[in-house]
């Protein structure tokens, strides 16, 4: 009768220990074929909660990218990223962004091929010299190439107020045809060809200056560096 | 200022003065040129924060209005430094209602060019010396109304 119950005893250990582990291989196996395992679950849960942040913080405006116009741009036009600036020449925080922030862009993504800068105009109704500002750098270009449009627009926003005077001195110290250059700032042409950046940029939710769409998707204001390299890095990624 | 307030008329004119005050900063807040994420954008200072803040100024600006009245009934000329601190808090509470940056981001004077930026970059600091240099201003006022005339 004791040697039937050690035998008992035995069995039930035996079998406890056969059925835990088979269900334990079963268990290991279940999630190898597809089930999802906890930390599987947290990390979808993040990504989907860093995914509808990056979403709200630069929402998507322009599926494929904004329109770039015929509009002066900066860097390789191959590159993956494309960074489409709406701006006004009065506007003290375009300025900001030209001279703190964009020097740091063109380092480490537009001299490196990673991306190009797409300079459009949004001249806004309170700036009163904002269009003869963004005509004159027009004409600047149409005389010579991009490279020279870029360079009279980091004259526009080195400081002081905005003169003809001033787009007149500047065209002389790029040595570009004077005459030429007093027409052309007065050609309504390139007055229409402001405007219709402008009502693109509305199109794209643009509501102040300076207003970006970066890979289609919108950045509002002259933020810190470390917004813009966020951004790009993160399509870069994609 | 108590006895001011207790006659109906001087309410009533209290409320009508800070009414159209009100109005005109509201409009300033809703039309002209604000700072958001430092970007130049039309109304962007039309936030409620600003349109409550407007709405105090207002009724102050309105009681400090009928103070002035009642003070110079009494053939009594304001002191300097209560009219200096008015001053100082009607202009810094005028130039905060819109962004002076992107509105006029440099004015000349006496040959100098003056950045204005410092009044969006601080512009809360600025308001609160708006809403403290009014209410000094009333404080003052009451102060100098009681002892001219007993009418305080």
């Amino acid at each position: 009768m004791k040697k039937d119950n050690n035998s008992l005893v035995v069995a039930i250990v035996f079998a406890s220990i056969v059925i835990s582990g088979s269900l334990v291989f079963f268990a290991t196996q279940f999630e190898g074929a597809g089930g999802i395992s906890e930390s599987d679950i947290e990390k979808r849960v993040q990504d989907g909660i860093e995914e509808y942040q990056y979403n709200e913080a630069f929402p998507l405006v322009a599926v494929g990218g904004a329109d770039e116009d015929d509009d002066a741009v900066m860097g390789d036009p191959n590159a993956p990223i494309t960074i489409v600036e709406f701006s006004d020449y009065e506007c003290p925080y375009c300025a900001r962004f030209t001279t703190q922030t964009l020097p740091r862009i063109i380092e480490k993504y537009i001299d490196t091929g990673k991306a190009k800068l797409v300079y459009r105009d949004f001249p806004l109704s309170f700036h009163p010299n904002a269009v003869g500002a963004a005509v004159a750098a027009e004409c600047a270009r149409e005389q010579s190439d991009d490279a020279t449009y870029f360079e009279f627009h980091d004259k526009l926003y080195e400081g002081g107020a905005l003169s003809t005077e001033r787009y007149v001195q500047y065209a002389r110290e790029l040595d570009l045809d004077l005459s030429e250059f007093n027409s052309c700032i007065n050609d309504e042409s390139k007055a229409d060809e402001v405007q219709n950046d402008f009502e693109d940029g509305q199109r794209y939710q643009i509501t102040g200056t300076p207003g970006f769409v970066i890979n289609g998707r919108l950045i509002s204001g002259a933020r810190d560096y470390a917004v813009f390299e966020y951004l790009i890095e993160k399509e870069l990624e994609n | 200022m108590k006895s001011i307030l207790q006659k109906p008329t001087y309410v009533f004119v209290v409320l009508g003065i800070a009414f159209v005050v009100f109005d005109v900063m509201a409009y300033v807040l809703a039309k002209f040129p604000g700072e958001i994420n430092f970007a130049c954008t039309p109304g962007a200072y039309f936030t409620p924060g600003n349109l409550v803040y407007s709405a105090v100024f207002s009724l102050l600006f309105g009681l400090f209005v009928v103070g002035f009245y009642e003070l110079l009934k009494h053939k009594s000329g304001p002191d300097a430094s209560l009219l200096s601190l008015s001053g100082i808090g009607i202009l810094f509470a005028g130039l905060t209602t819109f962004c002076t940056a992107c509105t006029i981001p440099v004015i000349s004077l006496f040959g100098f060019s003056v950045g204005l930026s410092f009044f969006t970059d601080y512009n809360l600091y600025f308001k609160i010396a708006a809403m403290l240099a009014m209410i000094i201003s009333i404080y003052l006022l009451n102060k100098q109304l009681l002892k001219e005339c007993d009418c305080g």
